[in-house]
């Protein structure tokens, strides 16, 4: 479910977003219990999926391996969401990556000729838990759930609540959640480590239309504190030439709101269209638009043919600059920060094996485009020589296959 | 021998690569005297490295290391100043590093099997750790001796550096006024490149050797070396076993992946590579730290880079002055 959605990067590239969206976004750690709310039908399931997700250039690529474990325990007793997953992480920075050497050093030599390109590269692997228990108390579900998250340089805990509430005759539900996170980071290059903290708050309505028109609105609102700051990534000073440079340093607070509405209309031709828009704007003056449409058709009894579509667009960091005269108290060369656009298309199918199986395969298309065009073109692999070209273009691929089990 | 050259204004670069010490060794120098010059300086530094092969290598039935170890508990082996000033460069790492390094340390391998992936038991590596003592090699009036009958003594430790200095020094001698040596994994670089950039020497990354982690500017004559664990070792039991040995214990150090320093020439770079590489994360880092005109990195096995506080002026770590080069 959630972790296609999650592995998708909203602003670019960036591998803390390859976390599952349980600890990212405080609307989805209580969606988690809303999932309780959704499937509380009396029946437990199996999913599972297997994503792999490209970046162009030799970035970014990982492995998802993911196991979600929905487990009914009847009205009394209520219900359980357990998931699993493990994230293969590896690429090469972007950052400081050097096209060539002139000689390489190593331990006895059997690369130790000229030739080599260096890169800062990395690999890591992420493995994560997240449990979730709720049980329906008259018009109420609420839920709590808690999840944690190791990788090599960072630890992520986090706990959430979550209520849906509902009301009108069924026609509405409210739905309201809170979280913490508390998280660790420990950047592989020195031995400091710092603390990340993350509080989140959630409020939305869904609404039932008719018989076949759904309305969500809601709002989310998410405070982060503590280090901030890329470890990995450095910031150009002075005329260029006689660049010196330094870490990354972002502000050590930032507030995060973000106003989803998703509207689903039914077809009485066995199709459905999900809309979803969603404004997102924080603290560092990074504003965001996202329009997300999905269509589900039905082929015969058995096959679900869904297409979909997603265009993104932000604003830059206030304190984003490709390279800076002077030294600030903020300041970013992260091409993430930047002002950049992206446009998805992604096909998926779901095929019903018996009442109990379904498998399903989706792949998605995405191209991103760096609007600042001036971005370092040393930052992006296929930008050498190439000129007036933004760190931020790149193309990823997504390949999803899964199946769901219901018992 | 390959020579390639590229035009640079008026001077070339030219490459020359040959097997050397069980790895690849490649020169390139900027020169402006033709082909022909550069043909014979290449084999010039290509006879000079293969003398010092030949010379030192324990592999060699005739080279003055083996008549050491051949004379071991019986008479003493005269030696000229070079094998003198090697041996003792050899002795003085070993109370560098309060023993863990030893140049009499490779009787061990009668007791560890790297190829065939042969776990020692602790009786096999007792039974051989009395051998290894550093104490019992003299060194006076021009011979050298292993007091115990058995002991070996190896300079490969530190003899590819000495070769990569000495080769340095032939081209400098020639008139060479830029260069980049690089012996089995060891460099030394003469002054800066043709066009008058530093030597950019990339560190092998020990988890993808297809790639380096980073790349340090050379910052003018300087040795660049390193020592690693992921050469030579096994897998047994989920534990990485590897040949670079604490000598103390007859057991492989623990917690570096691999270890590089900047000195001011390769021999000296190699010492302290070894020296912190034994000595581990915490104790390596303060020594290269401690011992002045040294810079160094440090790669644990989990994969953190801890380096000098000099190294931001010479790499493209994150925060290093070069960062932001290409």
């Amino acid at each position: 479910m959630a972790a296609t959605e999650s592995l998708v990067p909203v602003s670019g590239p960036d591998r803390r977003r390859t976390r599952p969206a349980l600890r990212e976004f405080p609307w989805v750690v209580a969606g988690l219990g809303a999932l309780a709310s959704r499937d509380a039908l009396g029946q437990s399931s199996v999913d599972t999926k297997f994503l792999f997700y490209k970046e162009s250039d030799g970035r970014t690529q990982v492995v998802n391996p993911m196991v979600l474990l929905h487990q009914d325990l009847g009205d009394q007793w209520g219900n359980i969401d357990l998931l699993l997953a493990y994230d293969a992480i590896s690429g090469a920075s972007p950052s400081g990556a050097y096209p060539t050497a002139d000689a390489t050093t190593s331990a006895s030599g059997k690369a130790g000729t000229s030739g080599n390109i260096p890169q800062t590269t990395y690999k890591d692997t992420r493995k994560s838990i997240g449990l979730s228990y709720g049980k329906k108390f008259g018009a109420h579900l609420p839920s709590i759930e808690v999840s944690y998250a190791k990788e090599n340089d960072y630890t992520a805990r986090s706990v959430g609540i979550s209520d849906a509430w509902t009301m009108a005759g069924g026609r509405g539900t409210l739905h309201f959640g809170a979280s913490l996170a508390r998280d660790f980071v420990d950047p592989v290059t020195n031995n400091l480590h710092f603390n990340k903290n993350t509080n989140g708050f959630s409020l939305g309505w869904t609404w039932i239309l008719g018989e076949r028109d759904l309305v969500d609105v809601s709002g989310s609102l998410m405070n982060q504190s503590g280090y901030l700051d890329d470890p990995y990534k450095i910031v150009p000073i002075g005329p260029i030439g006689t660049t010196i440079t330094t870490p990354d340093h972002r502000p050590d607070t930032r507030s995060r709101w973000a106003l989803v509405t998703k509207y689903a209309h039914y077809f009485p031709w066995d199709g459905a269209i999900k809309a979803s828009y969603r404004y997102y704007r924080d603290d560092w003056s990074v504003q965001a638009h996202t329009l997300d449409v999905t269509y589900d058709q039905k082929l015969d009894s058995d096959w679900i043919i869904s297409p979909r579509v997603r265009l993104y667009t932000q604003t830059a960091a206030s304190f984003y600059g490709q390279l800076f005269s002077s030294p600030e108290m903020y300041m970013s060369a992260d091409y993430r920060l930047s002002a950049l656009s992206s446009i998805l298309g992604g096909l998926g199918f779901t095929k019903k094996i018996d009442e109990q199986l379904a498998v399903n395969f989706a792949a998605t298309y995405q191209s991103q485009t760096g609007r600042d065009r001036v971005t370092p073109i040393a930052s992006t692999p296929a930008a050498r020589g190439a000129g007036t070209v933004s760190a931020a273009d790149m193309t990823i691929y997504t390949v999803t296959v899964g199946f769901t089990w219901k018992y | 021998m390959e020579i390639l050259s590229e035009h640079r204004e008026d001077a070339a670069l030219f490459t020359t690569r040959f097997a050397l010490m069980g790895g690849g060794a490649s020169v390139q120098f900027v020169d402006d005297r033709g082909q022909d010059h550069a043909k014979r300086l290449a084999r010039a530094v290509e006879r000079e490295a293969r003398r010092i092969e030949l010379k030192f290598s324990r592999y060699r039935e005739s080279s003055v290391v083996s008549e050491i170890n051949r004379q071991a508990g019986r008479t003493p082996v005269a030696v000229d100043d070079e094998t003198e000033f090697l041996v003792g460069a050899a002795l003085d790492l070993a109370r560098l590093t309060g023993g863990c390094f030893d140049p009499t340390v490779g009787v061990l391998r009668r007791a560890w099997n790297f190829s065939g992936g042969h776990v020692p038991s602790p009786e096999e590596i007792e039974a051989v750790l009395p051998l290894v003592d550093a104490g019992a090699v003299s060194l006076r009036d021009g011979t050298v001796f292993l007091r115990h009958a058995r002991m070996e003594i190896d300079l490969g430790g530190v003899g590819k550096e000495y070769a990569a200095d000495r080769a340095a020094e032939l081209l400098r001698a020639d008139g060479v006024r830029a260069a980049v040596v690089s012996f089995a994994g060891d460099v030394r670089t003469i002054g800066f490149r043709g066009d008058g950039r530093p030597w950019k020497i990339g560190v092998l990354d020990p988890r993808d050797r297809q790639r380096c982690r980073f790349a340090v500017r050379a910052p003018g004559d300087v040795g660049v070396a390193t020592s690693g664990n992921y050469e030579r070792g096994f897998w047994n039991d989920g534990v990485h076993y590897h040949h670079i040995l604490d000598a103390r214990t007859g057991w492989p150090s623990l917690g570096l992946a691999s270890a590089t320093v900047v000195a001011p020439t390769a021999f000296r770079a190699g010492q302290l590579s070894t020296a912190s590489f034994l000595l581990g994360p915490e104790a390596g880092l303060a020594l290269l730290e401690q011992t002045p005109g040294v810079e160094g990195a440090l790669i644990t096995e989990d994969g953190a880079v801890l380096a000098t506080e000099g190294m931001r002026f010479l790499s493209d770590l994150p925060g290093g002055v070069w960062a932001s080069w290409h």
